[in-house]
């Protein structure tokens, strides 16, 4: 299981990954901090061996405010690809403008999800993506 | 029969007085445009144009003016135009009334022989409307600036708050054992604090999407208003055992059913947080009543009532009442219900007094009437 987490604040990033271990994850977690850089590390991948084969992930969390390129069009890109459409989205972010909800579903999110401010409900909500979207959902990877 | 001499004497002299010194300017043109006669304010604009043509006089043309020409429906069919807008060759609005100078027992071909124009120079008052309309839109263009610089920063302000909670909370589950107790008293204050300022933030940004959410009302049934304001607050009635009681036939009303909701949240919020800590039957009613073309709605409480020299204050931004100290209390709650009830028609008022609970009023105008139209409003 492979979950790839697109995030630029680096304590938001602590506390995902501390929460994500908490709820009993264990498998390859891969974290980028950029819009370019995830947008190179899904769209231009290049197998160079067998052993270097690229493992898609089955998950991708991501916030929506991020450098170099706006999450919204990494998304857009990512539903656009027929590669990678069928990865389950889930976007995380602290931002509930109802404008950047509508337009990540216009896009084709899977998940729209607001980062709640208590610590508890924070890893409360990332326990239940991590449970429905590792354990009880299912896609073609 | 016709009048004495005398008479038709002295009402040309009071006449021509009349014209000569009115405030507005008089023209009078043969059918051919030319000008017979001006008024002193026309002199005085344009100078002694007799015997030149209105279109000359007026907008420095040489030929009749092609479309947008005041007189021509008069000149084909003997038909006035009033109020007839047009800017002249010094830049000056005019508004033009022109009727055809003859009476209404002429036959038809002389009715249009020539003409009277009623000119009214509204260049002040064209400039202060375009003054005003340049005000409003740079109000405007403020305003929503302001709302959005709000927006913004309620908003940029969570991401700092989700890492300040996140890294409390995670200090408490590993460290608060190895925390003298001074330590552990400032870890808690820091979560507090974080939570205040998130519930703050919160309530910055309800009261700033307030202004973005316009033209969404609907016809809703109150009853379904107060049951989803209620069950939000399900954990703060049971934990104060408060008894709610709310009145029968309830309406149905026309607004938006998202922001009336969290008036009645706030409204509810506000009387279970002073409902006083030894209140032995602590109890909420929610009613109505129709007035005047308005629903009136109440949320009563049987609290710690309010002394009336605060009525105003508490539905100013950041007013709270020192009476009870309560970390939720951010002082935006009652500055939302107004500005959510206001923003419908409608009105916000308490009647209280301390020691004696407090009543919350707020009124919705009934479906399709419209206060500004009303008198007395």
């Amino acid at each position: 299981m492979h979950i790839l987490l697109i995030e630029d604040d680096p304590v938001h990033i602590k506390l995902v990954e501390r929460a994500l271990k908490k709820s009993g994850f264990n498998n390859r977690l891969t974290i980028i901090q950029d819009g370019e850089e995830a947008f190179n590390y899904l769209l231009n991948q290049e197998v160079k061996s067998p052993e270097e084969e690229f493992i898609y992930p089955h998950l991708i969390l991501m916030d929506i405010n991020l450098p170099k390129v706006n999450g919204l069009e990494i998304l857009r890109r990512i539903k656009q690809s027929p590669k990678l459409q069928y990865i389950p989205v889930v976007i995380l972010t602290t931002s509930s403008n109802r404008t950047d909800l509508e337009k990540c579903y216009e896009f084709h999110a899977n998940s729209y999800i607001t980062k709640p401010l208590g610590y508890e409900e924070f890893n409360q909500k990332i326990r239940s993506i991590e449970h429905y979207w590792m354990n009880v959902n299912e896609t073609p990877y | 029969m016709t009048p004495p001499k005398k008479t038709i004497k002295l009402e040309d002299y009071h006449l021509s007085t009349v014209l000569m010194n009115m405030g507005d300017g008089i023209i009078m043109k043969d059918k051919r445009r030319k000008v017979e006669f001006l008024n002193q304010p026309l002199i005085e604009m344009y100078g002694d144009q007799v015997g030149q043509h209105c279109f000359e006089m007026f907008f420095g043309r040489t030929s009749p003016c092609e479309e947008d020409c005041p007189i021509k429906e008069i000149l084909e069919n003997g038909k006035p135009s009033f109020k007839h807008l047009k800017k002249d060759k010094y830049g000056h609005w005019l508004e033009i009334t022109a009727v055809p100078a003859c009476r209404e027992t002429d036959k038809p071909e002389d009715k249009s022989t020539s003409v009277i124009g009623i000119i009214r120079d509204i260049t002040k008052r064209m400039n202060l409307e375009s003054e005003l309309r340049n005000r409003n839109m740079e109000l405007k263009i403020k305003n929503d600036e302001l709302e959005n610089f709000v927006y913004t920063v309620s908003h940029d302000l969570r991401s700092p708050l989700v890492s300040l909670q996140g890294l409390a909370g995670a200090l408490m589950e590993d460290c608060y054992s190895q925390l003298d107790d001074q330590g552990k008293e400032y870890l808690l204050d820091i979560k507090n604090s974080v939570h205040r300022m998130g519930l703050l933030v919160r309530d910055l940004l309800d009261l700033s999407r307030l202004s973005k959410a316009q033209n969404q009302n609907e016809d809703v049934s109150a009853k379904r208003i107060i049951q989803d304001s209620v069950e939000q607050l399900t954990l703060s009635l049971k934990e104060k055992n408060v008894k709610l009681t709310i009145g029968e036939d309830m309406p149905t009303v026309y607004c938006n059913r998202e922001q009336i909701v969290l008036a009645l949240v706030n409204l509810l919020h506000n009387a279970i947080k002073f409902m006083g800590d030894d209140n032995p039957y602590p109890s909420i009613a929610i009613n109505h009543t129709i007035k005047d073309n308005y629903h009136i709605f109440s949320v009563q409480d049987n609290g710690i009532g309010i002394e009336e020299r605060y009525f105003k204050k508490i539905f100013e931004i950041f007013q709270t009442l020192n009476e009870v100290k309560d970390v939720n209390s951010t002082g935006v709650g009652l500055t939302i219900v107004k500005r959510i009830i206001e923003g419908h028609k409608g009105q916000v008022w308490v009647e209280s007094a301390k020691g004696k609970g407090s009543t919350f009023y707020f009124s919705l105008p009934v479906k399709d009437y419209n206060p500004l139209f009303s008198p007395g409003h």
